[in-house]
C-alpha cells in the first residue's frame, strides 16, 4: 500500500509526460515531494497566511517566547521558512526539507521536550509585491504535513487567499483556519461582541466552504495571538475602544473568554504530536489526496478522454468503411479483381500449363508437340519483347470508373485526414503515406487473383490418370511407333510366306519405302494424340476461365476494404489504445485512493 | 466636441456594439465600454462634475474616510470584511439634478439605477445601482464622491467587480490602504497599474490602526517611496483613532484629502482614457483585419480548388473501358493491320491457339455500366473534392476562435446518369462509325500498296524476298495508322464526346461552387464587414492623435 502511493507521483509524472508527448502541449508541472513525508515519523505544521496577519506572533506565542523575530513594521516581514522544533527531531527535519532548491530556512531547537515529533515552520506570506516569497511558500507546502492557514478579520475572503489554499494539495482534514487579531474586531464593534464573534465566524465558514467545500467548525479558531491572557486582552480592548460605548462588561468578558478558549483548543492542536497511527493514516490521507488532485489536474489539463472522444468518433468503423466504399466501392473492388483475372493471357498461359502438364504423361508425345511448343514460346516471347504488343496492365486495370488508383487513394487520406482534423489540431498524428497505401493496395490485389486463380486452376493440374489410364498412356504411343513401321509389314508378311521364306520376306517387309511410310502413318496417329490431348487441355482451360468468371466477387471486396481500414487507422487507434490506457490509469489514481480520514 | 466624435463613441459604448463585439469574442470587455462612456461624458457635457473614489482593500477604511469627510456616518461602517456593497455616492445638493439628469441620459453610469434614501441610517449600498447621498457642503460642488465596494475580496469579485467596472469614471482615485496590505500584490500590482491605464489621478492614504505609536522618519519615507513607484501624486499616513463605531479620521489626514479633493481635474484623465480607447480599438481593428485575412485567404484557396479539383481529369477516355479503347482503335498503332489480325486471331482462337481476338463490345449492355460508371465517378469526384474543401475549412486560421467544431454541408447534386449515358454512348457509336470508316480507309491504303508489291514478289523473285514487302506494308499500316489516329482526335465525334464530358464536370462543378457559397454563409461570423459602422467607429478611434 505504502509502495503503491510512493510510486504514485512518479507515474503520474509518467503519465503527464505520455499525455504531453501525445498531445502535443506543454508539459504540466506537478508538485513533487509529498511522499517524502511517509519517511520520517514527524508532523510538521505550515503556518501560512497573507502578509501582516501575525504568523510570527502566533508561534511566539505558542512557543511562550520570542523564538522567531516578528520584523520590523514596514517592510518585508519575515523572508524564509523558520522552523520551531525540539533538538532531538533536527536531523529528521533537515531530511524532510533537504534538496529544496534556494530556500534558506531557520531552525530554533528550543521547543520543550514534550513537542517531540512535531515541528511548526512559520513561512513568508504569499500576498505581498515580494514574489519570492509566494515561491518559497509553493516550493515548501508540498512538505509539509498540516496546514494552519492564518488570517485576521480584514483579510477573511480574500480571493487571492482563496485560489492559494486551491493550490496547496492536502487532505481537507489537515487544514486549520485561524482568524487573528479578533481583538481588534471587538474593539471596533459598537454591537454585542458574542454576535460580532458569530458573524465573524460565519465569514471564516464562507472562507472555508469556498476553499474547499468543506464545513470544519472543530478545524477553525479565531483567536487573539498577541494576548495570551483573558484580562490583559480586555484590558487592552477596553483601552482601545475609550469604554465611550463599551459593551457590558459580561458579553465582552464571555467574547474574551470565547478568544482564549480557542486559542487554547489551538495550542493543543498544535503543540500535541498525533500518535503514529494518526500521523501516518493522515499523512497517507495527503498522499491520496495531493495524487488524486494531480490525476485531475492532468485531466484538466490535457483532457485525455475529450480527445480520446473526437478519435474514437474520427476513427469509428462505420464511418471509416463508409469512406473506404466512397472511393473503392464494392462493385470496383469485385470488377478489379475479375478483370485482373479474366486477360487473354490467361488463357495462353493456363492451356500451355495444362499442357506441359498433360503431356508429360505420356512417353513420345512430348517429342512430338515439342515444335508447337516451341513456337508457342516463341510467340509468349514476341508478345512480351514487344511492347506495342504488351497491354499496359498495371497503368489502366486500377482505373475503371476514369479515377486513377493514386487519385482514389488521395480522396480516401484526404476523407480521413479531414475526419482528423479537429482532433489533429492538438495531436500529431501521422498517417499512412499515399504511395506506401496504394502498392499495398496493388500487392493485395494482386495477391487476391492470384490466390483465385490458383484455386480455379488447381484441381485441373492435380488431376493425374488412373492405373489403366497409365498403362494405356504408356503402352499406347510406343504400340503405335512400333505397330506401322515393324509389326504390321511383318504381320501382313505372315499369311504369305512360310517360315523358310521368312528371313527374306522379313528384310523385304522392313525395306525402307514400307517402315518409312509406316513411320509417317504413326507420326500422324501420334499427332492425332497430341491434338487430342490439346483439345481436351482447351476444353479444361475454358471451363476453368468459366469457372474463375463465375466466382462471386463478394469476399473480394470485404478483405480489401478490410484492409484498407486497417491501413489507414492503424497509426489513429495505436494512439487512440495509448490514450485510453492513460485514462485508465488517471481513473485508477482518482478512484484507487480511498477518502480522506479524519484526525 | 464634435458631432462625429460623439456619433462614435456612442456606437462604441452603446448596448448594441458592445453586444456584437462580444459575440464576435474580441477581447472587449465591460470595463472598454465603461471607458468609452465615460469618455462620451466628458465629450458630451461641458458641465460634467469630477469624480473621486475611494477604493481599497476589504476593511481598510474607505467608508470611513468617506464619512469623515462628509462629517456623519453616511456609508455603513463595520468591522467585518465586504460591507459596502455598492457605489454610494455624495453629491451637493444643488448638483443633484444635473447629475441624475446625467445618469437618465445614459452618459453617467449607463445601466445602474438612481436610488435616493429617505432614511437617515447608514447606507450599504447595493449591486446595480447608485446610492446618493446630497450634502450642502460647498466645498465639494461639482465634485461627486464615490465610496466603493472591495476589490480584494472573492465576494466583491463574484458580485460583479464593481470597483475595477467603474474606474475609467474616476478623475480622483485616493488607495485606501490598511496596514496589513500596506504591500499587498492585488492593491500595488493589480489595482494601481489598471487605474494608471485610465489616468487618474492617484493618492494613496496608509492607514494605520492598530499601533498607536507614530511611525519614524524613515519608515514614513520608506512608505512614501513606496507610493511614489506605483505613480501615486500624494501619499499620507494617516492614524484612526481607536474606539468603536464611527470616528473622524485626524484634521491632518482630512485636510490632505480636501486638497487631494479640490485640485481634481479631468485633465489627465481625459488623454489617458483617449489613448486607452485608442490602443483597445487599435487591437480590435487589427484582429478584425487578421480574420478578415483569413477569411478571403480561405475563401481563395477554396475558389482556387474548386476549378482544380474537377478538371484534374484529363478531358479524354477516362469514362471508357480498356475493351471500349481498344475497340476503337486507341489501344494500339496497328490499325489498318488490326482488322486483318483481328480476323485471323478469331478464328484461330477458336481452336484454342495463342492470340484470342479483343472482345466485341456490347455497347447496348454497356449503357447500364457506363450509366453506373458515371454514378460512381460522380460520387468519388464529389466527396473527393468536399473533402478537400472540409479539409481546408478546419485547417484554416479563421476558425481558431471558434471552440466547436465546424461543418460544411454537402450534397450530392442529382445527375440522371441514364441520360448522360446515353448521350456519352450516342458519341461513341457515331465515333466508332468514324473509327471504323477511318480504319477501312487505312486498310484500303494499305493493301493497295501491299498487295501488288507481295504479288511483284511472289511472281519476279519466287517468294524468296517476301519479308520485304511485308516489311513495307508493315510501315504502310504503321503510319496510316498513326495519321488515324491522329485524325480521329479532330474527328467531330470526339469534339462532341469531349464537349459532353466537359459539361458533365461542370454540372458537378457548379453545384460544388453552388453548395460552397450557402456553406460560406453558414460559416461563424468572426470578423466584422469593413463597412460596418461598428467597425468605422473603432477604426475612427484607432487612429492615435486624434482629438
Amino acid at each position: 500500500m505504502r509502495d503503491e502511493r510512493n510510486n504514485a507521483e512518479s507515474r503520474l509524472q509518467i503519465v503527464s509526460e505520455n499525455l504531453a508527448e501525445i498531445t502535443g502541449q506543454e508539459p504540466l508541472e506537478l508538485a513533487e515531494g509529498g511522499s517524502r513525508s511517509l519517511q520520517d515519523r514527524l508532523w510538521v505544521w505550515g503556518i501560512v497566511g497573507g502578509k501582516n496577519v501575525g504568523k510570527s506572533t502566533l508561534i511566539n506565542a505558542l512557543a511562550g517566547s520570542d523564538v522567531v523575530d516578528r520584523g520590523e513594521d514596514v517592510g518585508e516581514g519575515t523572508t524564509q521558512p523558520e522552523v520551531y522544533l525540539a533538538s532531538e527531531d533536527f536531523q529528521s527535519v533537515r531530511n524532510r526539507f533537504a534538496e529544496l532548491p534556494s530556500v534558506p530556512i531557520g531552525y530554533h531547537e528550543d521547543a520543550p521536550a514534550s513537542m517531540r515529533g512535531l515541528a511548526l515552520v512559520d513561512l513568508p506570506d504569499f500576498d505581498s509585491l515580494f514574489t519570492d516569497h509566494v515561491e518559497t511558500v509553493r516550493a515548501i507546502a508540498s512538505r509539509l504535513d498540516g496546514i494552519i492557514w492564518v488570517t485576521t478579520p480584514k483579510k477573511v475572503g480574500d480571493l487571492r487567499a482563496i485560489n492559494e489554499v486551491r493550490r496547496v494539495l492536502k487532505a481537507r482534514t489537515n487544514f486549520a483556519y485561524v482568524v487573528n487579531k479578533m481583538d481588534w474586531l471587538l474593539a471596533q464593534t459598537s454591537q454585542d461582541p458574542v454576535v460580532e464573534l458569530r458573524r465573524a465566524a460565519d465569514a471564516l465558514q464562507t472562507q472555508i466552504t469556498e476553499c474547499d467545500g468543506s464545513h470544519a467548525a472543530d478545524r477553525s479558531f479565531m483567536i487573539a495571538a498577541r494576548y495570551p491572557s483573558a484580562d490583559t486582552m480586555a484590558g487592552a480592548i477596553r483601552e482601545s475602544r475609550k469604554e465611550s460605548t463599551a459593551a457590558p462588561d459580561g458579553t465582552m468578558k464571555a467574547a474574551v473568554d470565547q478568544l482564549i478558549r480557542d486559542f487554547g483548543r489551538l495550542r493543543q492542536t498544535l503543540t500535541t504530536a498525533p500518535t503514529a497511527e494518526v500521523a501516518e493514516t493522515n499523512k497517507l490521507a495527503n498522499l491520496d489526496f495531493q495524487v488524486r488532485a494531480q490525476a485531475e489536474q492532468i485531466r484538466g489539463h490535457y483532457h485525455p478522454e475529450i480527445l480520446a472522444e473526437k478519435l474514437q468518433r474520427a476513427t469509428d468503423e462505420d464511418a471509416v468503411y463508409e469512406l473506404i466504399r466512397q472511393h473503392f466501392s464494392q462493385d470496383y473492388c469485385a470488377r478489379l479483381v475479375e478483370n485482373l483475372n479474366s486477360g487473354r493471357e490467361l488463357f495462353a498461359e493456363w492451356s500451355s500449363q495444362l499442357f506441359r502438364q498433360r503431356i508429360a504423361h505420356w512417353p513420345l508425345l512430348g517429342w512430338i508437340a515439342w515444335p508447337v511448343m516451341a513456337a508457342g514460346g516463341a510467340i509468349a516471347g514476341l508478345r512480351t519483347a514487344l511492347p506495342s504488343l504488351q497491354r499496359d496492365r498495371c497503368g489502366d486495370l486500377f482505373r475503371l470508373d476514369g479515377i486513377d488508383l493514386a487519385q482514389r487513394v488521395d480522396g480516401l487520406l484526404v476523407g480521413f485526414r479531414a475526419r482528423l482534423a479537429r482532433v489533429r489540431r492538438h495531436m500529431n498524428i501521422e498517417i499512412t503515406e499515399a504511395a506506401d497505401l496504394e502498392n499495398r493496395f496493388r500487392r493485395d490485389v494482386m495477391v487476391l487473383a492470384d490466390r483465385q486463380r490458383s484455386a480455379v486452376i488447381a484441381p485441373y493440374l492435380s488431376k493425374k490418370p488412373g492405373i489403366v489410364g497409365r498403362a494405356l498412356r504408356g503402352i499406347l504411343p510406343l504400340a503405335v511407333l512400333l505397330w506401322f513401321p515393324l509389326v504390321q509389314p511383318v504381320l501382313a508378311m505372315v499369311g504369305e510366306l512360310s517360315l523358310t521364306e521368312a528371313a527374306g520376306g522379313l528384310i523385304h517387309a522392313l525395306s525402307g519405302s514400307n517402315v518409312l511410310s509406316g513411320l509417317a502413318v504413326s507420326l500422324l496417329i501420334l499427332s492425332g494424340l497430341v491434338a487430342g490431348v490439346y483439345s481436351r487441355v482447351v476444353r479444361d482451360t475454358a471451363a476453368a476461365l468459366e469457372t474463375l468468371q463465375s466466382i462471386a466477387a463478394e469476399g473480394v471486396s470485404e478483405s480489401l476494404q478490410e484492409t484498407l481500414a486497417g491501413t489507414v487507422t492503424a497509426s489513429a487507434r495505436r494512439l487512440l489504445a495509448r490514450l485510453e490506457d492513460l485514462c485508465q490509469e488517471l481513473k485508477h489514481f482518482e478512484r484507487s485512493s480511498p477518502d480522506a480520514h479524519a484526525p | 466636441m464634435s458631432h462625429s466624435d460623439d456619433q462614435h463613441l456612442s456606437r462604441l459604448a452603446g448596448e448594441a456594439g458592445l453586444h456584437t463585439l462580444r459575440r464576435m469574442r474580441f477581447d472587449w470587455d465591460s470595463i472598454d465600454s465603461a471607458s468609452c462612456a465615460a469618455m462620451r461624458l466628458k465629450r458630451s457635457s461641458q458641465a460634467a462634475p469630477d469624480m473621486v473614489a475611494f477604493l481599497g482593500g476589504a476593511s481598510s477604511g474607505k467608508s470611513t474616510l468617506f464619512n469623515s469627510l462628509l462629517g456623519r456616518e453616511v456609508s455603513c461602517i463595520s468591522a467585518h470584511a465586504h460591507e459596502t456593497l455598492g457605489p454610494v455616492i455624495a453629491v451637493h445638493e444643488q448638483d443633484a439634478a444635473g447629475v441624475e439628469q446625467l445618469l437618465l441620459e445614459g452618459l453617467f453610469l449607463p445601466g445602474y439605477e438612481w436610488v435616493e434614501t429617505k432614511s437617515a441610517g447608514p447606507m450599504k449600498g447595493e449591486v446595480g445601482s447608485v446610492h446618493v447621498f446630497k450634502h450642502t457642503l460647498d466645498a465639494f460642488r461639482g465634485r461627486v464622491i464615490f465610496d466603493m465596494p472591495d476589490f480584494t475580496s472573492k465576494l466583491s469579485a463574484d458580485e460583479g467587480a464593481v470597483s475595477c467596472n467603474l474606474l475609467p469614471w474616476f478623475d480622483t482615485v485616493i488607495v485606501v490602504v490598511d496596514e496589513e496590505r500596506w504591500f499587498d500584490a492585488a492593491v500595488f500590482e493589480t489595482m494601481a497599474q489598471d487605474a494608471r491605464r485610465f489616468g487618474p489621478q492617484l493618492h494613496i492614504v496608509f492607514n494605520r490602526t492598530e499601533n498607536a505609536e507614530p511611525l519614524t522618519a524613515p519608515q514614513q519615507d520608506r512608505l512614501i517611496a513606496h507610493a511614489a513607484t506605483v505613480g501615486a501624486g500624494g501619499s499620507c499616513v494617516s492614524s484612526f483613532a481607536s474606539g468603536c463605531g464611527y470616528r473622524p479620521v485626524d484634521t491632518q489626514t482630512c485636510g490632505q484629502l480636501h486638497r487631494w479633493i479640490s485640485s481634481a481635474s479631468a485633465q489627465g484623465r481625459n488623454v489617458a482614457l483617449i489613448k486607452h480607447i485608442h490602443s483597445r480599438c487599435a487591437r480590435v481593428v487589427a484582429e478584425n483585419v487578421s480574420r478578415k485575412d483569413d477569411f478571403d485567404r480561405l475563401c481563395r484557396d477554396v475558389e482556387g480548388h474548386l476549378g482544380k479539383m474537377v478538371d484534374d481529369t484529363s478531358l479524354s477516355l477516362d469514362l471508357l473501358t480498356d475493351n471500349e479503347r481498344s475497340y476503337l482503335g486507341l489501344g494500339h498503332q496497328l490499325l489498318p493491320l488490326y482488322g486483318v489480325l483481328r480476323g485471323i486471331g478469331r478464328r484461330v482462337s477458336r481452336f484454342g491457339l495463342g492470340l484470342p481476338a479483343a472482345k466485341n463490345v456490347d455497347f447496348e449492355k454497356r449503357t447500364d455500366d457506363l450509366a453506373e460508371v458515371l454514378r460512381q465517378n460522380l460520387k468519388a469526384r464529389f466527396r473527393h473534392a468536399t473533402d478537400r474543401i472540409d479539409e481546408l475549412v478546419s485547417e484554416s486560421p479563421y476558425l481558431d476562435a471558434t471552440p466547436d467544431t465546424v461543418r460544411c454541408n454537402w450534397l450530392l447534386p442529382q445527375v440522371d446518369a441514364e441520360e448522360w449515358a446515353l448521350r456519352i454512348r450516342g458519341h461513341i457509336d457515331a465515333w466508332k462509325k468514324e473509327t471504323s470508316r477511318q480504319a477501312r480507309t487505312g486498310d484500303m491504303a494499305a493493301m493497295s500498296i501491299g498487295l501488288p508489291l507481295l504479288l511483284a514478289d511472289i511472281l519476279f523473285l519466287g517468294g524468296a524476298g517476301i519479308t520485304v514487302p511485308t516489311a513495307v506494308v508493315w510501315l504502310a499500316g504503321f503510319f496510316g495508322g498513326k495519321g488515324v489516329s491522329r485524325l480521329l482526335q479532330r474527328s467531330p465525334a470526339f469534339n462532341d464526346y469531349q464537349a459532353t464530358v466537359r459539361s458533365y464536370q461542370a454540372l458537378i462543378r457548379e453545384s460544388l461552387i453552388d453548395q460552397w457559397q450557402s456553406n460560406r454563409e453558414r460559416l461563424p461570423k468572426l470578423h466584422l464587414k469593413m463597412n460596418d459602422p461598428l467597425l468605422e467607429s473603432l477604426m475612427y478611434w484607432s487612429v492615435p492623435g486624434r482629438k
